[in-house]
Parts: C-alpha cells; sequence; structure tokens
C-alpha cells in the first residue's frame, strides 16, 4: 500500500464506492456467466446465447445503474445510523470515564477554564470596543473624519474658511459638518457645572444617524450668526442632571454668560465615552474674525457622510485634490498643509487597537499552553489504555469509531472547561473594567452577551478537537498486535509527541515572560523619568472663568486675589495659576519668530507650546530657574511685554548663548503681536506623558497673556484631597457661580498618563505567569511519566551501582533538555514577536539582549525546580522493588 | 429496523422472493429465479432486471441481507437470505393476501386455497 496503513481504515477506502461497484458488477456477470454458458450448452452460438441473456435482462445497463444507485443509498443509511449511534454511545462512555477519574478531569477542566476564561474576558473587550460597530444604525462606515495637518504630520484641525471650501467644493459626500469641542459653565442648577460642550454644524445629527429621544435637532436657520441660541443636551447630562425629566425641553438654561433654549435630547450612547455634553450650533462661534482667517485652525474638525455609490478611496482622492488645489490658491496660508482621511470609528480606536489585539494574542497563547497540557494528560492516558484500545479494534471497532470517541471525550472536557471559562470571565468583568484605562470607548458596553457566549463556545470546541486529535492519532498509530503483546514497551513516538509538546510549551511560555519583562521595565523607566518638577503633594484643579465676565483688568485682579487667599489657606505652601500646567498638555501651540535671526520660510517657521502663568508659577512646581528671573509684579498689562522661555527653546536658537535679553514675536510674521522680551530661562517640563519629547515652551505673565482656560496649583504640607474643600470655599467666596472641576492630584495625573502601559503590563504579567505555571506542571507530568516508566531501568542502575547523584542527573537532565529546546526555540520567536509591543515600550529595546538572557535563565530555574521533585522520587526508588516492576 | 417507505410490498416480484427464500433457504439471484421457475411449472418467467432491483430494494429495507459465498461452482457469489423483519413481513402479507384472495374468491364464487 502506498499509503499509510491507519489512513487507510481511517478513510475506509477499502470500502470505496469503486469497491462496491466492482461487486455489483461481479454480481450481474455471475448471472450473464451463467446464462451465457446454458445457452451455449443448448446449442447456441456465444453470439446468440449473450444477446438472449440481455433480453432476459430488459435493459442491462439501467439495471446496474439502479442497482448502483441502491447500494449507495444503503450505504449512506447504514453509515448515518451507525454513527448517531455512535454518537450517543460516545457521550455516555466519555461522561462515565470522567466521572471515574474526577481528579484528572478537574485538573483538565481547570486549566481549560482558566485559559478559555481570560480569552473570554479579552475577548468581550475586544468586541465592546473594536469589534460591535458604532451605536447608529445605518453604515458607519460611510462616515469618515476629515482634519488638517502640517509639514511635521501634526493634526492641527482645520481652519474655517477651508471647511466652508470643502462643503461647496465636495461633490462625494452627501452631508458634511464641522465639530468643536469646547467646555462651558453651566449655571441656574444647585452647583455651577462645568460641561464638555460640541459646536457643531446643523447637518451633524444627520450625519451621525441619530434620532432625538425628545426634542429635535438643529434646523439650518439656527447654525447661522445671531440666530436664535439653542443647545441640545446629551443622554447622561439629561439624566444625572435633570433627572430624565422630558420636561426640559423648552426650558432656558445659561451657558457661560448666554441664555441657550433646549431643543432636544440625543440618545443613549450617542457619544463613544459616556460623558455629559452640550451641543450647540458652530456657525455663530465662526463669527470671528480669528476663525476668517485661513491660516488659524481653531479646533474645528470636519465629519462626512459619503454619498450611497462613492468608495471610501473616491472620496478620499477628491478631498485630497480639492485641498491640493486650496494650496496652489492660498500658498501663504496652506503650504504644506494635507488631510488626514479616516474612517469615524477607525479614529476613536486606532489607539486602542493594537494594545488590544496584542493582548488578544497574548492570551490565545495561554490557552494554547492549556490546551497542550491537557492534551499531554489525555495521551497519558491514552498510552497507558492502549491494550484496551487494540482489544477493541481487534474486536472489530473501526479506527475512525476510537477517533470519534477520542475527539468527544476532548469535547465534553472543552465545554466543561468553557463553561467554567465562563463564570470566571463573568465574576472577573468588574475587576477588568475597574484596571482597564478609564479613556479606552465604550467601556461601560463591556459585557458578556451572545456574540461573546458564541465565541466562548466556538473556541471551547476547537480546543477540545484540537487536542482531542492529539491522542488520537497516536491510537492509530498503534499495531494492534503490539499493543497486545504482554509486557510490551511504547515505541518512541509517543515519547516524541510528548516531547514536542512541552518544548512548544516552553517556547510559549519564554515569549510570553519576555513580552512581560520588556513592559515591566518600561514602565519601570518611565517611572524613572525626571518629569522636570516636583510632582509630590500637589493638587490641581480647574475652574470655569467666563471670559466675557472676566476681562482684562478684572481677570487679573481675580485671578491675584484667588492666588493669594488659596496661599493663605493653612496647609498651602505656595498656589499658583496657569493656563497649562505641566503634564496637562497643551492649549495653546503656535509659531513665533525672534529677531537676531533670520525670517525662515513659512514652512519652516518654529512652534513652540505657549501658556500663561502667574508669579510664583516656578517656585510652586519646583522647575529650576537656569538663567535671569521669574516674573515679578511690575509685570504687569501696562509694561513692556516679557517672556520666559524653557531650555529646549533657548538652546535652539542660542546655543552657548544667554539668550536673556533677547525678543520674541508670537504668530506669523504679518501678525500685529508685540515683541516679547526673554527675561529668564527655566527648566524643560513633559507636557504629554513621562515619555514625551523635549519640546519648546514660552511663558507669559498672566496680565500680559490669554487665559481662557484657568488651572489652579498648590503646593501642600498636608494631604492634598484634604484642601479641596476649603479651596472650593475660598473660590465660592469669591464668586459663587463658578465651577470648579477635575480636581486631581498631580501624582494621579502623573499615573493617568502611565495608566495604558501599566495595564498591558499587568495583563503580560498575568498571562505570563498563568503559562509558566501550566508549562510547570505540563514539565513536571511529563518526567514525573518518564520516571514511573523507566522505574525498572533504574532499579537496575541502582544495583549495578549508580550512585543516588547518578539517577537524580539522569531524570533532571532529560527534563533540562526538553527545557532549554523550548527556551531557545523561544528566544528564536521572541525576536520576531516582540516587534509587535515596540510601541508600548520605553527606554529598552525590543530585543534587548539582557532580557533575552535573563528570562530564559529564570524560566530554566523554575524547571529545574519542576524536575527535581519527580527525580527526588527517583532517587528514593527501592531497587528491589523496582526490578519487579512490570 | 425501519423501512422509510410505504410498509407494503411492491408487489407479487417481492412476495414471490421472500417466499423462495423462506421455502428454499439462501440463494443468489439466479437461483432465485430458477426456483421460481421450476415451482411455478415453468409458468413464471421472471425479468431478471426486475428482480435483481426487488433484491437490491429489499436489501436496503433490511428484509433481505446478502452475504458473498461460494457457490456449487467454485465461483464467488452473493447469496441473499431472509432477515427476521424479512420473515415477519413475509408472514403478515401471506395472512393479508390469503385473506384478500378468500374474499374475492367469494365474490367470484371461487374456493381458494392456500398452502401453508
Amino acid at each position: 500500500m502506498s499509503l499509510p496503513d491507519c489512513w487507510i481504515r481511517l478513510f475506509r477506502l477499502n470500502e470505496s464506492r469503486r469497491h462496491r461497484e466492482a461487486l455489483v458488477d461481479e454480481e450481474l456477470t455471475f448471472v450473464t456467466d451463467n446464462l451465457i454458458e446454458r445457452f451455449m450448452a443448448q446449442g447456441m452460438s456465444e453470439e446468440e446465447a449473450r444477446s438472449e441473456t440481455e433480453r432476459r435482462f430488459t435493459d442491462l445497463a439501467a439495471t446496474r445503474t439502479a442497482l448502483l444507485v441502491r447500494t449507495e443509498r444503503s450505504v449512506r443509511q447504514s453509515r448515518r445510523r451507525l454513527s448517531l449511534d455512535g454518537l450517543r454511545h460516545d457521550l455516555r462512555v466519555s461522561l462515565r470515564q470522567l466521572g471515574n477519574r474526577r481528579g484528572f478531569t478537574a485538573i483538565a477542566v481547570l486549566t481549560l477554564g482558566l485559559g478559555i476564561g481570560a480569552n473570554t474576558a479579552i475577548f468581550s473587550v475586544v468586541h465592546a470596543v473594536l469589534l460591535r460597530p458604532v451605536l447608529h444604525p445605518g453604515d458607519p462606515d460611510r462616515v469618515v473624519v476629515i482634519t488638517e495637518h502640517n509639514l511635521n504630520g501634526d493634526d492641527i484641525s482645520v481652519s474655517y474658511p477651508d471647511f466652508k471650501d470643502w462643503q461647496t467644493g465636495n461633490r462625494s459626500f452627501e452631508g458634511m459638518a464641522g465639530f468643536n469641542y469646547t467646555s462651558f459653565n453651566l449655571t441656574g442648577l444647585e452647583t455651577p457645572l462645568r460641561v464638555r460642550g460640541c459646536r457643531v454644524s446643523h447637518e451633524y445629527f444627520d450625519i451621525m444617524d441619530a434620532i432625538p429621544v425628545f426634542g429635535r435637532f438643529f434646523s439650518p436657520d439656527e447654525d447661522r450668526p445671531g440666530a436664535p441660541s439653542r443647545v441640545i443636551f446629551n443622554h447622561a447630562l439629561w439624566q444625572n442632571q435633570f433627572g430624565g425629566d422630558p420636561a426640559v425641553v423648552g426650558r432656558t438654561v445659561r451657558l457661560d454668560d448666554s441664555e441657550y433654549d433646549v431643543i432636544g435630547i440625543l440618545p443613549a450612547g450617542f457619544e463613544p465615552i459616556p460623558r455629559e455634553m452640550v451641543y450647540v450650533t458652530l456657525e455663530p462661534w465662526a463669527d470671528n474674525p480669528g476663525a476668517r482667517s485661513r491660516g488659524n485652525h481653531q479646533g474645528i474638525n470636519v465629519v462626512a457622510r459619503l454619498r450611497g455609490e462613492v468608495t471610501f478611496e473616491e472620496a478620499r482622492t477628491e478631498m485630497e485634490t480639492i485641498e491640493a488645489r486650496l494650496e496652489a490658491q492660498y500658498p501663504e496660508t496652506n503650504t504644506g498643509i494635507g488631510i488626514y482621511f479616516e474612517r469615524f470609528y477607525d479614529r476613536l480606536v486606532e489607539e486602542y487597537a493594537l494594545t488590544l489585539f496584542l493582548l488578544l494574542g497574548a492570551v490565545s497563547l495561554v490557552l494554547l499552553i492549556a490546551c497542550t497540557n491537557v492534551a499531554q494528560l489525555l495521551l497519558t492516558r491514552a498510552i497507558g489504555r492502549r491494550r484496551e484500545a487494540a482489544i477493541q479494534v481487534a474486536l472489530g471497532a473501526g479506527i475512525r469509531r476510537l477517533l470519534q470517541q477520542s475527539l468527544t471525550e476532548g469535547v465534553i472536557l472543552a465545554l466543561l472547561g468553557g463553561a467554567l471559562g465562563l463564570v470566571l470571565a463573568f465574576s472577573g468583568l468588574d475587576l477588568i473594567r475597574a484596571i482597564l484605562p478609564a479613556d479606552i470607548p465604550r467601556l461601560d458596553q463591556v459585557r458578556i452577551n451572545g456574540a461573546i457566549l458564541a465565541y466562548t463556545l466556538a473556541v471551547s470546541c476547537l480546543t477540545g478537537i484540537l487536542f482531542g486529535a492529539i491522542p488520537a492519532f497516536r491510537i492509530l498509530r498503534t499495531r494492534p498486535i503490539d499493543a497486545l503483546k504482554a509486557g510490551s514497551r511504547d515505541t518512541g513516538h509517543r515519547k516524541d509527541m510528548g516531547r514536542g509538546l512541552l518544548v512548544a510549551e516552553v517556547a510559549l511560555a519564554t515569549v510570553l515572560l519576555i513580552g512581560a519583562g520588556l513592559l515591566i521595565r518600561s514602565v519601570y523607566q518611565l517611572t524613572l523619568v525626571d518629569p522636570g518638577f516636583r510632582a509630590d503633594r500637589l493638587l490641581t484643579m480647574q475652574v470655569g472663568l467666563p471670559e466675557s465676565q472676566y476681562e482684562g483688568a478684572r481677570r487679573s485682579t481675580f485671578i491675584h486675589e484667588m492666588q493669594t487667599r488659596v496661599e493663605a489657606l493653612p496647609g498651602v505652601q505656595s498656589a499658583a495659576v496657569g493656563l497649562n500646567l505641566p503634564m496637562t498638555g497643551s492649549l495653546w501651540n503656535s509659531v513665533f519668530i525672534v529677531d537676531d535671526q533670520p525670517v525662515p520660510q513659512r514652512s519652516e517657521l518654529p512652534s513652540s507650546m505657549f501658556t500663561t502663568v502667574t508669579i510664583g508659577f516656578f517656585e510652586t512646581f519646583d522647575i529650576p530657574l537656569i538663567r535671569g528671573r521669574t516674573f515679578i509684579d511690575s509685570d504687569d498689562a501696562d509694561a513692556p511685554e516679557v517672556v520666559i522661555v524653557n531650555r529646549t527653546l533657548a538652546e535652539h536658537f542660542w546655543p552657548g548663548e544667554d539668550p536673556v535679553g533677547k525678543r520674541l514675536k508670537q504668530g506669523w510674521p504679518e501678525d500685529d503681536e508685540p515683541w516679547r522680551e526673554i527675561v529668564g530661562v527655566v527648566g524643560d517640563t513633559r507636557q504629554f506623558g513621562l515619555d514625551d519629547v523635549p519640546r519648546m515652551q514660552t511663558f507669559l505673565p498672566v496680565p500680559q497673556g490669554p487665559l481662557w482656560s484657568v488651572r489652579l496649583a498648590l503646593r501642600t504640607e498636608l494631604e492634598p484631597l484634604t484642601l479641596v474643600e476649603p479651596v472650593r470655599s475660598v473660590i465660592g467666596s469669591l464668586d459663587p457661580e463658578l465651577p470648579v472641576y477635575g480636581i486631581m492630584t498631580m501624582d494621579d495625573i502623573v499615573t493617568t498618563t502611565v495608566a495604558p502601559r501599566r495595564f498591558t503590563m499587568v495583563l503580560f504579567i498575568i498571562f505570563a505567569v498563568l503559562a509558566l505555571v501550566l508549562s510547570a506542571i505540563g514539565l513536571y507530568g511529563v518526567i514525573a511519566q518518564s520516571v514511573a516508566e523507566r522505574t525498572r531501568e533504574i532499579g537496575v542502575r541502582v544495583a549495578m551501582g549508580a550512585r543516588r547523584r547518578d539517577v537524580f542527573l539522569l531524570v533532571v537532565r532529560q527534563g533540562m533538555t526538553l527545557s532549554l529546546l523550548g527556551a531557545v526555540a523561544g528566544v528564536a520567536g521572541s525576536i520576531v514577536l516582540t516587534r509587535l509591543l515596540s510601541s508600548l515600550l520605553y527606554g529598552i529595546s525590543a530585543i534587548d539582549p539582557l532580557m533575552f538572557a535573563t528570562v530564559p535563565a529564570l524560566l530554566l530555574m523554575v524547571a529545574f525546580i519542576a524536575c527535581s521533585v519527580p527525580a527526588g522520587a527517583a532517587v528514593r526508588v527501592d531497587p528491589l522493588q523496582a526490578l519487579k516492576h512490570e | 429496523m425501519s423501512r422509510t417507505v410505504a410498509s407494503r410490498l411492491y408487489g407479487d416480484l417481492d412476495l414471490l422472493i421472500l417466499r423462495t427464500l423462506q421455502v428454499e433457504g439462501p440463494a443468489h439471484g439466479l437461483g432465485i429465479i430458477d426456483a421460481v421457475h421450476s415451482i411455478s411449472g415453468g409458468e413464471l418467467q421472471v425479468d431478471y432486471g426486475a428482480l435483481y432491483r426487488a433484491l437490491y430494494r429489499l436489501e436496503e429495507h433490511g428484509l433481505v441481507v446478502g452475504e458473498w459465498r461460494i457457490s456449487d461452482k467454485n465461483r464467488r457469489a452473493k447469496f441473499y437470505q431472509l432477515t427476521a423483519a424479512g420473515r415477519s413481513e413475509l408472514q403478515r402479507t401471506l395472512e393479508e393476501w390469503s385473506r384478500h384472495t378468500r374474499a374475492v374468491g367469494r365474490i367470484l364464487g371461487l374456493e381458494w386455497k392456500v398452502s401453508q
């Protein structure tokens, strides 16, 4: 036979259709030959005999066909009957067997439960965040977000004139709307509230396919300068602040200093991140000189819905063409400006997509390891029962039936494990939600639902088939006659398979451990980073100071008063106010020029973060002063304009020199801005997280700069949060209508920036430890089994003079060799795979040699421990008993 | 064992086959035809094609079962024999058949005896 024996038996090639056809032919030939003989005996010639025979059949060919058809039908029927009976039988047998060996079953189910449970949990997050389409009826793939970027690729939002040109010039979209995030003081409630706001074109809700829960959305008339002010609440705001009362529609509320009529309520879940929000129209706000300037990108982004037949790529091409045309038409403002064109939902989740898929990959590895362990368990048992199996085969049970039984058992185990896994995932869901970074979209929608159940079921069945098949293939290889011989030893095949599985396990565990190690080190490196200021015992909060009520001198006076009174509080060392604080990003970026150097090309103008701060700002944050001075009282509105710059900016323009006395001008070269004199240089601080790159920063004193967002920071002697109420009352005493919000200690802010990495790290650690433990168990199992088999051999060796140490080494060497192989394979795999982690790493390379050396060493130590337990048992073998052992 | 079609035999041919197998014991297709031919005194000439189709149908429905043996001429042939289901179906049909013919006979004024 050309094919291996087992394949032929498996697929019943000896009972093939061709074979059956031959049988039918044989039967017919028997009859026809006989008849021909008879007729010839009666005196006919062979020709005549043949035609007489055929006449007796009416239509021989048709008969033959009919017989073949019937044969196939019979076979199919009997097979169906057999397999159904077989399945029921297998179920009963499997359940009984699993019930008999409860220890084995428990270990297997627990192992699988952990593996499948972890997978289910991660998948439920991936599903809720990434896979479920956005909560809008209609095709979410048709909604795109378009924004503009500069030469460096920075997202700078869309300038208003560009937006308008896009709106009128495009043919690919059935609707295009602008939106601009902002915030307002919402007053008129018990406590003044700071709410996030969004200014939107009236087409916005139509594009997002939303339907109001109550009321209506904006009409085109309301989206015009000078139109009556209308506001729409989102569901969260309506529920939390207005008790879900439908009568809210039609009421009037105050946002900052204007009155707005409430005209509608949005459905729940409209925003991916549940936050209280209000929506107002865009055009009235855009009607200001700043917005009309084409070079001014004030934070408008654009969302649009593709027209029916237009494809994503076609629309992108059209927008790029339009943008290129604008660049040609308006070279002073639009040179080097391009667009980013993305699906709405992609943009929302792109930050997390990679991380979540990485985690799914990692947890799948853990599941593979769990499967490997269970496969080994089953394999060991299959070998132990090989004699039984051989007898069954000899008595006529088909190989296929044994295979089916093995698979059934595997699937039952896997389903039990899956059920346990579901329970584990369900109870762990709260824990998972707690440790996930809070700004992952749709966190509140992570739950176990139909899709998750289906996934779990599918995973369970697949894993069951996977590790049910492995012992089954082992059975196939058994030649029944060998297994029946008394005292037969097992062939080398099984050992190879069991060992191969172990090496694979160890390799997978190594990969996970290295990944976890890299992440641990990254997070650790981050915590060591000097943020450029002192972050401990620093309380920060935001105060909603509406520009229209507090302008110019009035604002400066207020800020000064607030700062003084807060500083006077017991327990406060110093206080300061700024547009931006360290580690809180940047609200104001602008190009600028310096006076003693040539003005570069427009597209090459340097850009700096700008912020406005009070006196005492640098002292409060403990930011070192390198040259010159900090702000003083005389830097007021009537005094000459001054600025302080950071080290990066100073080094960039005046390396090695003293920049004090030089001047810079904020904005475009032609802007009507004053020249400001540099009076001091301070150290760099991280603005966008501990892993931020050095950026240029410029500070203005409060009387001389804008302060549309007020952030208060105070250094406390005591626990910072104890001062929240006292500060609130101070501010309340100055103006009770001002909301105080965003209260966080600086330590917490820093922690939040590290949170995504830390989260990934924690999960990787859990997976890696799981993998390590499972591998150790697997190794223990394999070595223990090997010792049990070689008891006789060990007895012989000891009787022949082997010392205890030799026996110990004999056993351990076997295990360590396997582990070493696995570790090496794991290291090789890691070199390829850790690349995927590189966006999460900090301060360490994805193929850091130290990590790649220490992790395997650690693993081998654990392997050694796992081996020494059975090795110790081997050492204690009594030679006399061993020699009697079979 | 279940049959998926109507439990009535498909007609005389089936009845003849089953009865012949009952009386003569296991036989191959040719043997059955010869037996029918001789017992009927040469009256019944069976179409071989129809017979084999009937045999296979009976086998599919589990009333007979086929088995390959060496024939008297030392050639391999498929021998058919009744199954338990075949036996009981034959019995039932025979009884029904004789009731039926007795009734018809009475109407037609004939006596009809069926030998057991």
